[in-house]
């Protein structure tokens, strides 16, 4: 167990190397487009767009700051989804490294995170910007959104570690994700609130973890109000059940990685 | 040359080769429950290997030997099959002639990259950084997206990171003698020499028996993925021919 503690403690350059690589991650998505680095932020923004003037003009939300609900619940998503998504395939887009040079596995997965959360961010600071502009609440359960925050990325490895091993023997794993996406799109309130639902359906929140994650988000940073600290708790349970989960699969099936691309 | 570089015990390598439909969701349920739609081909057959610290050693084999394969288990590319271990003692690099580098990056941006991998800080490659580019005769291509660069350049590329960034393994496929024009290969010679001075162990697969002759201190003979023999080259060698010619009739 210490020894583990101990490898997660950088030894010499282990920090360079996933910033490194993590920055050349993030450059490469982007890399020869007009827009450049700006795609980073224009995709969200424009589903937002089109979001709004469905909920606003289409099918008026009856959810309060209903502009600024949407915009976490997207940016949030997106950083879940794009992280998951890019890591389906990522020991043929790491081949190259992988196969010559020694390299400790879950580095590319850790890299692969710190650049999406570099795409997360520019879209935060947005999103900070427009809260603090449209939102006249303020609550210091602010704070607490690193949490929320560190909840969503234990979730976004834990669902990374299992995709990307089952990839390795499942060629038709984008089909599967596309599906799981959609479910999760649709179950984790981005466009609609989900304290509105009744009955059993109104425990989605503690089933899944990013409706969990989102309902706290979206308490803390836009209504002011205190965390749900027993969501919380269920939220970050079930991603340390699901990184458990997918630390043994990773270690379990992924040593034949390669030789099955 | 008592130190042991690398270490390979009871070596075994089993493919499992899946149909083309047993590849998705429903053929890989369906393979669970009916163990069919799949073969196992042997790839390594009870490998027992001792290269020791400052060795020049040569893997040599027909087409389909197992000499790849076995060189990207020393790699940790494919892991053996149970039982066996694989012991490396030092930081290595495969050099092969693919590309090995990440085509959408600068030749700058994959030195840093394949530096920092090989465990240099940022400073120490900003330190070596020229040399390198010097070394792999690329100063004009600095910035340029290395997906523009002949299998030469990257190649030539890669052999400069790994040599400034202080591997102490190299594990080359078929990489030797296939690198540059004259000048860089008289350089990389140049380097050969060098290394095996500073205690770098090279694990060298090839057919040529010319580079094997002339630079490696042991030579493992692999036919149908075993050992045929371990020797010097002037014992392997006369081996391999035999063998060629045996299969050829």
């Amino acid at each position: 167990m210490l020894q583990k503690i101990i490898d997660w403690v950088p030894e010499n350059n282990r920090l360079e190397r996933i910033w490194l690589m993590a920055k050349f991650d993030f450059v490469t998505r982007y890399y020869g487009s007009f827009l450049g680095l700006f795609w980073a932020l224009l995709k969200p923004l424009f589903q937002l767009a089109i979001f709004y003037v469905v909920f606003t003009m289409l099918i008026p939300s009856t959810t309060d700051k209903f502009l600024l609900f949407l915009f976490i619940g997207i940016i949030m998503f997106q950083f879940f989804t794009e992280s998951v998504h890019g890591s389906m395939n990522i020991f043929k887009a790491k081949k190259y490294l992988l196969e010559n040079i020694q390299i400790n596995k879950l580095d590319i997965f850790y890299s692969g995170i710190s650049a999406t959360f570099l795409g997360f961010l520019f879209n935060f600071m947005a999103f900070a910007l427009a809260n603090l502009i449209l939102n006249n609440t303020f609550s210091w359960s602010i704070l607490l959104f690193p949490v929320v925050l560190a909840n969503l990325i234990l979730i976004i490895f834990a669902t990374q570690l299992i995709f990307s091993t089952i990839g390795i023997y499942v060629k038709d794993i984008d089909n599967i994700w596309f599906v799981l996406n959609n479910l999760l799109f649709w179950g984790s309130g981005i466009f609609f609130d989900l304290s509105k639902l009744e009955g059993k359906l109104a425990l989605i929140e503690y089933f899944n973890p990013l409706a969990g994650i989102l309902t706290n988000a979206r308490d803390i940073l836009i209504y002011a109000r205190p965390i749900d600290i027993q969501l919380l708790a269920i939220n970050l349970l079930t991603a340390i059940v699901l990184l458990l989960i997918g630390l043994w699969g990773f270690k379990k099936y992924s040593a034949k990685a390669l030789e099955k691309l | 040359m008592s130190e042991l570089a690398i270490e390979l015990k009871n070596i075994n390598k089993t493919y499992t080769v899946m149909d083309k439909d047993s590849q998705n969701l429903r053929g890989r349920i369906i393979s669970l429950i009916t163990h069919t739609n799949k073969r196992e081909i042997k790839g390594l057959s009870n490998i027992n290997l001792e290269i020791k610290k400052g060795e020049f050693f040569g893997i040599m084999g027909h087409n389909g030997s197992g000499k790849s394969t076995l060189l990207r288990i020393m790699s940790g590319a494919y892991p053996p099959d149970k039982g066996g271990t694989v012991n490396m003692y030092g930081r290595y690099m495969l050099l092969s002639l693919g590309l090995g580098m990440n085509p959408k990056l600068t030749a700058r941006e994959n030195i840093y990259l394949n530096a920092s991998i090989l465990g240099l800080t940022l400073k120490q490659i900003g330190q070596v950084f020229h040399e390198i580019v010097a070394f792999a005769e690329l100063e004009e291509f600095v910035d340029t997206q290395v997906k523009y660069f002949s299998t030469g350049m990257a190649a030539r590329l890669k052999f400069a990171v790994a040599v400034h960034a202080d591997a102490d393994i190299f594990l080359m496929d078929e990489f030797f003698g296939g690198v540059g024009d004259a000048g860089f290969k008289a350089k990389s010679e140049a380097v050969f020499h060098e290394s095996l001075v500073k205690g770098r162990t090279i694990v060298h697969v090839s057919h040529v028996v010319k580079t094997i002759r002339a630079h490696c201190h042991r030579v493992l003979l692999l036919h149908q993925g075993e050992i045929v023999g371990i020797g010097t080259p002037d014992e392997i060698i006369p081996e391999y021919q035999k063998l060629s010619k045996k299969i050829r009739k």
